[in-house]
């Protein structure tokens, strides 16, 4: 572990030098424990880092460094409950599966059945509120971004960018591939909240347009409640 | 009720707080006022604590649907009181018809307007700020346009204030970050000036200068990101990232400006010059601290001066403001 300031009020705490599960445990455990502590303002985890806003009148950061360092990591103390949140998806909607079946020689099932059903891990939200940075694609799947991106991307585009996987939440400019798209929002604005959170896994799981127009409807009606699997 | 209508918006007009402080983690940036100094003494001047209308580069047209006092702060855009002069860094009272006007920017890059009344604005996460980018706080989540009419609540606030505004002359301080060691010599960002280019917004501020020459790659593994963090891409061309910055970011990081010293980034606007300096954690400390100091320190006296006055033999007590 390896601890810097960043600024005044703010310090990074490096746990890692890679994108992997392991790396990603040890963030999330500091996350954790971190989140209880007296005078954190804000806490922000990405792959291999854990960023600490603290409070400037009331802590110091040699002292606050010291108390980090003397949280070990300890495996045992993990939650071994697994988070699934499932996404429905219509992958009829993905304008750019035929780009992705060209460019990986897959079909178009084929790239549906290796995309769905699988669990990918939430390592963090960033780019946008809710944006998930999802873990765990086929590395077969791999299609680079569009050359020219596209101005916008609809909120619930489900995408492909090199080697990462992801939803976008929000409308927003963007070059990844879409291969399909989910009714569910990510990023409620009214109840200020959003639905992925790090650490949790999430399963895309093929729906007919008919289905997606029943679940968007019912979604803007606040009818709808997205199913979560716990195991 | 009513408080007041914007006749002309001005370039970029939103309502800006102190933001929403602990919701990165969910990729919301703090946002909030880019100017944080101004904010505050305008806010002091008026008795609020809410948010203050942030004006970029030109004020806005504001026609006063009631009465209430307000005050101006940040750049200077030559205010106007219905077509006269105002002074700012004072307590403004102003009445129903009154059209408050900015002729032009004379300094800086953006004005605040603070108000008595309380405004009745959107609020996410504690925060009435302005997030554009997901339509959220503020005036429907969005910059002003002409027609706009802001709701307020009613205070009672009968006091004239006035202070002297801070200034503020060192070179903008740098911390430098654990990725330094990614640069071949840091010290190039302190030996040379970098010209704020036309690629400025509440996001971020990109800068023209010597190259900042990376050891191998310009590119890490995404990590996040605060406001004042400097991310330097292949170009070598350094970005400072403000207010309104995406939480995770993937380029190096040669350092972090200190949070005080993001007021004065604030009031720069494209063909600016800016002087960077190297600071440690101790220095950048006593630097907030300084800063936390001057503002506790800061006289708001009343502006106004009191007369007795004797007129065909009756006695008046007059109170008498510079306009």
């Amino acid at each position: 572990m390896n601890i810097s300031p960043i600024n005044e009020e703010s310090l990074l705490i490096r746990l890692g030098h890679d994108i992997s599960e392991e790396t990603h445990r040890k963030v999330k455990f500091y996350f954790d424990q971190l989140s209880k502590m007296r005078g954190v303002l804000s806490l922000v985890p990405s792959y291999n880092s854990l960023m600490l806003y603290y409070d400037f009148y009331e802590m110091d950061y040699y002292t606050l460094k010291s108390d980090i360092e003397q949280i070990h990591y300890d495996k045992a103390k993990m939650k071994l409950e697994k988070r699934i949140v499932k996404l429905p998806v219509c992958y009829e909607l993905g304008l750019d599966l035929d780009r992705v079946s060209k460019h990986t020689k897959l079909s178009i099932e084929e790239v549906i059945k290796r995309h769905s059903n699988r669990d990918y891990l939430v390592y963090m939200i960033g780019f946008t509120p809710g944006f998930p940075y999802l873990g765990g694609m086929e590395p077969s799947l791999e299609t680079p971004r569009l050359e020219v991106p596209r101005t916008k991307i609809e909120a619930g585009s489900v995408g492909i960018g090199g080697l990462q996987t992801g939803v976008y939440p929000l409308d927003t400019p963007g070059g990844w591939n879409i291969i399909g798209k989910t009714p569910i929002d990510l990023f409620d604005k009214k109840l200020s909240v959003t639905l992925l959170n790090m650490g949790e896994y999430v399963r895309f799981i093929p729906i007919d347009r008919k289905t997606y127009e029943k679940i968007q409807t019912e979604v803007k009606k606040g009818l709808y409640k997205v199913e979560v699997m716990t195991c | 009720m009513l408080g007041f209508r914007i006749l002309e918006p001005g370039m970029f007009s939103t309502f800006q707080d102190h933001g929403r402080l602990g919701f990165q983690n969910q990729g919301m940036p703090i946002s909030g006022a880019m100017d944080v100094e101004s904010l505050i003494i305008a806010n002091k001047l008026v008795g609020q604590e809410q948010a203050a209308l942030e004006m970029t580069f030109t004020g806005a047209k504001i026609e006063f649907l009631k009465e209430m006092s307000i005050a101006i702060t940040g750049a200077d855009m030559a205010p106007m009181l219905n077509d006269r002069a105002v002074i700012m860094y004072k307590t403004i009272p102003v009445k129903l018809g009154d059209v408050l006007s900015f002729k032009g920017l004379k300094s800086g890059f953006r004005g605040y307007v603070a108000f008595s009344d309380k405004l009745i604005l959107e609020e996410l996460y504690n925060s009435t700020s302005t997030y554009t980018k997901i339509s959220t706080g503020g005036y429907k989540g969005r910059a002003l346009k002409k027609g706009d009419e802001i709701d307020v609540d009613v205070i009672s606030f009968k006091e004239h204030f006035q202070v002297v505004k801070l200034e503020h002359f060192e070179p903008i301080r740098v911390l430098l970050g654990y990725e330094a060691n990614a640069f071949k010599e840091t010290e190039v960002l302190f030996n040379h000036t970098y010209e704020v280019t036309n690629e400025l917004d509440r996001m971020g501020m990109r800068l023209k200068g010597e190259p900042l020459i990376h050891k191998e790659s310009a590119d890490i593994i995404s990590s996040p990101i605060i406001p004042g963090a400097i991310q330097v891409p292949k170009s070598g061309q350094p970005m400072i990232m403000l207010r309104d910055a995406q939480t995770i970011g993937g380029y190096t990081r040669i350092g972090t400006v200190i949070s005080c010293d993001l007021n004065r980034l604030a009031q720069m606007k494209p063909g600016d010059k800016i002087a960077f300096e190297s600071v440690t954690l101790e220095q950048a400390i006593e630097a907030k601290k300084q800063w936390l100091e001057d503002l506790k320190k800061l006289n708001y006296s009343d502006n106004r001066r009191n007369f007795r006055v004797s007129v065909n033999g009756c006695v008046y007590d007059v109170f008498v403001e510079e306009i």
